[in-house]
């Protein structure tokens, strides 16, 4: 009995270690961004809200935000639209190489961000497209197509492609057998790989660094001018609301997931003996 | 009844452009039949199913549809309706919203299509699971309301890929006849697929048996049992002895064959086949006649081997030319209990109940 309770006890003090490491980072930024004082010093010398004030009636910080947003949103929408039809596409295809493709147009997850960046930077050189937010939603959208179309297959491996058939012979042409029967249960599934082109965006940080000037400024990228230029807590002000931002996505995506497998099961559970 | 509604001409099926899996098809349906092609696991009757259908398009021939060339059609322009074995219903739709799907799809107007769903769930015996969702079903309602989808838009034609296949043996014999019943009262075409040879029986008008991708014989189920067209059909359909041998002499209808142990056997010839050809003769177990009263001219002496009670009847398994394997059906008569292994039996057949076919060709 009592070497049952002292593993035990072993095992809960690692696992709060572990989640203390893990988790400290993130909220030392919280009372950080609660200071009154004008450095990024602990213990916090008293409480105020000027940080917070400072960042909402900033035009910098402003800016960034709004170029945050468009950029995560136009991302988003290309991204998973490109993602979901490529996961379609090598879903219901029938060619050979399909892990060869996968593994392709899964690259920009894998290479180093920084060999993105770089590469990026020289190609849209070529075509005017640096310190442009198109540029930035274009390289944005690379990186984060690999994430749409991975979470896309995935739910496809539960789709039944007999559905597309029996659709067919029902008289559905292909672009309503989508609508009307593909996407609804694909879903969840899209909306979650839309979450992650969104976040994927929103944090992103290197590429921004070597593909937009100061107008294209997005939250991340101002916050690293921050860093460099003046060190104000407003920084740690900021990084409140992207956490408490990601927080609000990863609601998102559970409540969209839920409500997806309550619909499937209809409004009983089981079925119904002949 | 009689007139064609679909055809196939020469059609062949290849998927890697050097292993055929439809060799050279040809095929006549007929208006409001019910055929079934049947065959084990990969002789091709998917394959043609699915090329009906629209979803495998053939490497060469015709496939046409009221005189209508089907080639490069795809499957949403055919108007042929589908029944496949796990049902396909769409989950996220309730019953009722899978049955309005296909009237939706062809332009019914709105106002007929609750009155229409509400029919075919009758049709069915459904009518008061409109609102339930397909996974709140069994599997016999959902297979009743993927019947009445494919229906309920009057096609001309309606397949069916096994789609009994996920039932039990119960739920499976009541579907058939349901089915059957739909059929009848419709009048609707129906090409059904399945391995299943007592199933075909039941249900069909006529049978193509596939094997090796060639349609060994189409015929009605009766002609399918009683004049099989080779070895493989005679087998596939019913049960079957079976014994190898030669041709040796001919005489109008009748022949004589040498099998394994060297006695000679009179049959009926079935083919054309020249003298010494090999052969397999087919007769079926109800046929064998036990005990001396009735001898025809192909008598026997086996050893029983195994008696087998099946309430109503009973199967006498026998060592005979050379086979151990040879089965007899007798009634379940005060005689048949009192044999026991190591008897020795008379068995004879007529040599009309005996047949001298081809073995199965792929021809």
């Amino acid at each position: 009995m009592r070497r049952t309770s002292l593993t035990r006890l072993l095992l809960w003090t690692t696992t709060a270690a572990v989640l203390v490491f893990l988790i400290a980072p993130i909220v030392v930024i919280f009372p950080l961004s609660l200071s009154s004082g004008e450095l990024l010093t602990l213990p916090v010398p008293g409480y105020s809200l000027r940080w917070y004030e400072d960042f909402f009636t900033s035009s910098k910080w402003l800016s960034a935000t709004r170029n945050s947003f468009i950029v995560g949103i136009a991302t988003a929408a290309l991204a998973t639209a490109l993602g979901t039809a490529a996961a379609l596409g090598i879903f219901l295809g029938r060619f050979r190489g399909k892990a060869v493709l996968v593994a392709l147009l899964s690259t920009p997850m894998v290479v180093p961000v920084v060999v993105t960046a770089v590469a990026m930077y020289f190609a849209f050189a070529l075509v005017g497209l640096n310190n442009t937010l198109a540029g930035l939603v274009i390289a944005h959208t690379v990186l984060a197509v690999p994430y749409v179309l991975i979470t896309v297959l995935a739910t496809l491996q539960t789709f039944d492609p007999n559905l597309l058939k029996a659709a067919a012979t029902l008289g559905a042409p292909p672009h309503v057998a989508f609508r009307r029967v593909v996407l609804p249960l694909i879903a969840p599934g899209v909306a979650t790989g839309a979450l992650f082109a969104f976040a994927t965006s929103f944090d992103e940080l290197v590429v921004a660094i070597f593909v937009s000037s100061p107008g294209q400024f997005t939250l991340p990228r101002q916050m690293y001018a921050g860093l460099r230029e003046f060190l104000s807590p407003t920084i740690a002000a900021t990084a409140v609301m992207l956490v408490l931002c990601s927080l609000a996505l990863l609601a998102a995506n559970e409540i969209i997931r839920t409500r997806a497998k309550l619909r499937m099961q209809g409004t009983l559970d089981g079925g119904v003996p002949e | 009844m009689t007139d064609p509604i679909v055809t196939f001409e020469r059609v062949t099926k290849s998927y890697d452009g050097k292993v055929d899996v439809v060799k050279s098809l040809d095929l006549t349906l007929r208006r409001g039949e019910f055929l079934t092609l049947l065959g084990p696991s990969g002789s091709g009757k998917t394959t043609t199913l699915m090329m009906l259908a629209g979803f495998e398009e053939p490497t060469s021939g015709v496939i046409a549809l009221e005189g209508r060339r089907l080639n490069n059609v795809p499957a949403h322009r055919r108007g042929i309706g589908m029944v496949f074995q796990n049902y396909a219903l769409f989950p996220h739709m309730s019953v009722a919203e899978n049955l309005a799907f296909p009237l939706q799809m062809h332009g019914a107007p709105r106002s007929d299509i609750p009155a229409r769903v509400k029919r075919a769930l009758d049709m069915v015996r459904l009518g008061h699971l409109g609102d339930r969702k397909p996974t709140q079903l069994s599997g016999g309602q959902q297979q009743r309301v993927a019947v009445a989808r494919a229906l309920i838009y009057e096609p001309k034609l309606v397949l069916m890929d096994e789609p009994l296949g996920a039932l039990d043996k119960q739920l499976r014999e009541q579907m058939q006849l349901e089915i059957k019943h739909l059929h009848e009262s419709l009048g609707v075409t129906v090409v059904y697929v399945t391995h299943d040879q007592s199933e075909a029986l039941t249900m069909s008008d006529r049978i193509a048996v596939f094997h090796h991708g060639v349609i060994q014989q189409l015929a009605t189920p009766a002609e399918l049992y009683e004049r099989p067209a080779n070895a493989f059909v005679a087998s596939f359909i019913g049960e079957n002895n079976r014994l190898d041998g030669r041709l040796t002499s001919r005489d109008g209808a009748l022949c004589r064959v040498r099998i394994g142990d060297g006695t000679e056997v009179t049959a009926t010839m079935i083919a054309d086949l020249p003298i010494d050809s090999p052969v397999v003769l087919s007769i079926r177990p109800e046929r064998v006649i036990i005990g001396a009263a009735d001898s025809g001219s192909n008598r026997f002496t086996a050893r029983l081997e195994e008696v087998i009670y099946l309430g109503d009847h009973c199967k006498l398994r026998l060592g005979l030319g050379g086979s151990d394997a040879f089965v007899a059906k007798v009634a379940n008569t005060a005689d048949a209990s009192r044999m026991s292994r190591g008897d020795a039996v008379i068995a004879s057949w007529r040599p009309e109940s005996c047949l001298a076919l081809p073995p199965s060709g792929n021809g």
